[in-house]
């Protein structure tokens, strides 16, 4: 019945099931992003999980979260995402936080790849450089829809692998101590964001293809870095311009004496 | 690390060279061994000795040894064995280098170290944690472009 299952996969590789069932991930924030992730991981064979989200569907999110039903709302996103995965995977081992990542940042450590499904560059600075200590590839997404002046709508996004070793968010300018800085002044601004449920559905799947790579190799790609660049308007993921300028030769923002616990000193 | 033990060597039939590596806590039954860095023995840190696939002087002991010192690190011994399958620690691999634990342990006592046994396709990790005796890693995760996992 296994076999069965996942037949229409096996081109991926003839030991792929038990690659799957080896990894465990990490999604941080359970919204319009990371229930398409958990979703399609599941549907792959992935049965170790560890999510994060401290927050609670609105009526809102039902635009956009997978899994989410009108009767969920006031419930945990990682309760719908487990229920999602459990639907799924009777057998996977979830582990549900319902917190800040930053409040139980050692089940992260354990895992083999973080999915960061967050909003605010801060937020993604700090998750890099908690898997950057612990040589965990990092994956991002994000998508952002704003409109200037009397144009259209412009819908924009992003799905980067961060690879312990390899260039950072840093080094491909995406965390900037400019955006940092315009992030910190605009804090408390009131009002959601416009998101819609494809463009996530569409970076979700591109970076759900993203690990699928890295652990089976099957497209045997060697197009690192990895920073894909979704423009919503044309409908069109492309290779980000960015990697067309010259890059650091190596990531200086993480060298390897800064892996493992972070050391303390009194000044 | 693979290149470097894959070298022909003038007079030894195999390479040897030391991983280092930090630990990290995940919960308290699961611990975290982060490998960072590597180094690849010189030449001249070979014994020539027909007995065994590679020997190395006390100058290779002691550049792990000072790298454990100057960097707290834990080193751990490796080695291929250029063969597919599981790999595990031959009677005169058990004999040559669980004899290293001590000394490094007595630089770096509170430092993970161990033995690192790769295959043409697997890999084995024994471990000595700080004030523990000797553990096999439960399982490897070689982080990279390609991901790979072994248990």
């Amino acid at each position: 019945m296994l076999d069965e299952q996942y037949s229409r996969q096996s081109f991926l590789g003839g030991s792929v099931q038990k690659r799957f069932q080896a990894v465990k991930v990490a999604i941080i924030g359970l919204g319009g992003g990371g229930s398409h992730i958990a979703q399609q991981l599941a549907h792959l064979g992935i049965l170790n999980y560890v999510l994060y989200d401290p927050q609670t569907i609105e009526l809102s999110n039902l635009n956009r979260m997978v899994g989410a039903r009108r009767s969920d709302v006031g419930a945990l996103k990682i309760l719908v995402a487990q229920r999602i995965i459990l639907d799924i995977q009777p057998k996977a081992n979830v582990y549900v936080v319902a917190d800040r990542w930053q409040k139980m940042p050692e089940l992260l450590r354990g895992c083999d790849i973080i999915f960061g499904c967050v909003d605010t560059f801060k937020d993604r600075n700090e998750l890099e450089a908690s898997a950057r200590r612990y040589l965990i590839p990092y994956i991002d997404i994000g998508m952002d829809i704003f409109k200037i002046g009397n144009e259209l709508p412009r819908m924009v996004g992003q799905v980067i692998l961060s690879l312990p070793g390899s260039h950072c968010l840093r080094c491909l300018d995406f965390i900037t101590e400019q955006n940092l800085g315009n992030e910190a002044s605009n804090y408390g601004a009131a009002g959601g964001r416009p998101q819609v449920v494809w463009p996530n559905g569409i970076l979700a799947s591109s970076a759900v293809g993203l690990a699928v790579s890295m652990i089976t190799g099957w497209n045997e790609t060697n197009n690192f870095p990895i920073y894909l660049s979704y423009d919503g308007n044309s409908m069109c993921v492309t290779r980000h311009i960015r990697l067309d300028y010259e890059l650091p030769e190596k990531c200086e923002h993480f060298p390897p004496s800064k892996v493992g616990e972070p050391e303390y000193k009194n000044v | 690390m693979l290149a470097d033990l894959k070298r022909s060597h003038p007079t030894a039939f195999e390479r040897v060279g030391f991983a280092f590596a930090k630990q990290g806590k995940v919960s308290k039954e699961e611990v975290l061994i982060l490998f960072c860095d590597y180094l690849s023995l010189p030449d001249g840190c070979y014994v020539a000795d027909e007995n065994v696939g590679a020997q190395i002087n006390s100058t290779g002991i002691n550049m792990a040894m000072q790298k454990i010192l100057d960097e707290q690190q834990g080193a751990f011994h490796v080695h291929l064995h250029d063969w597919p399958g599981k790999p595990n620690l031959s009677l005169t691999d058990v004999g040559g280098i669980l004899p290293l634990i001590p000394g490094f342990q007595a630089v770096g006592p509170q430092l993970p170290h161990g033995v690192l046994l790769l295959s043409r396709d697997s890999v084995i990790c024994y471990v000595w944690l700080p004030g523990s005796g000797q553990l096999l890693a439960e399982k490897i995760t070689i982080v990279g472009k390609q991901m790979k996992f072994y248990a």
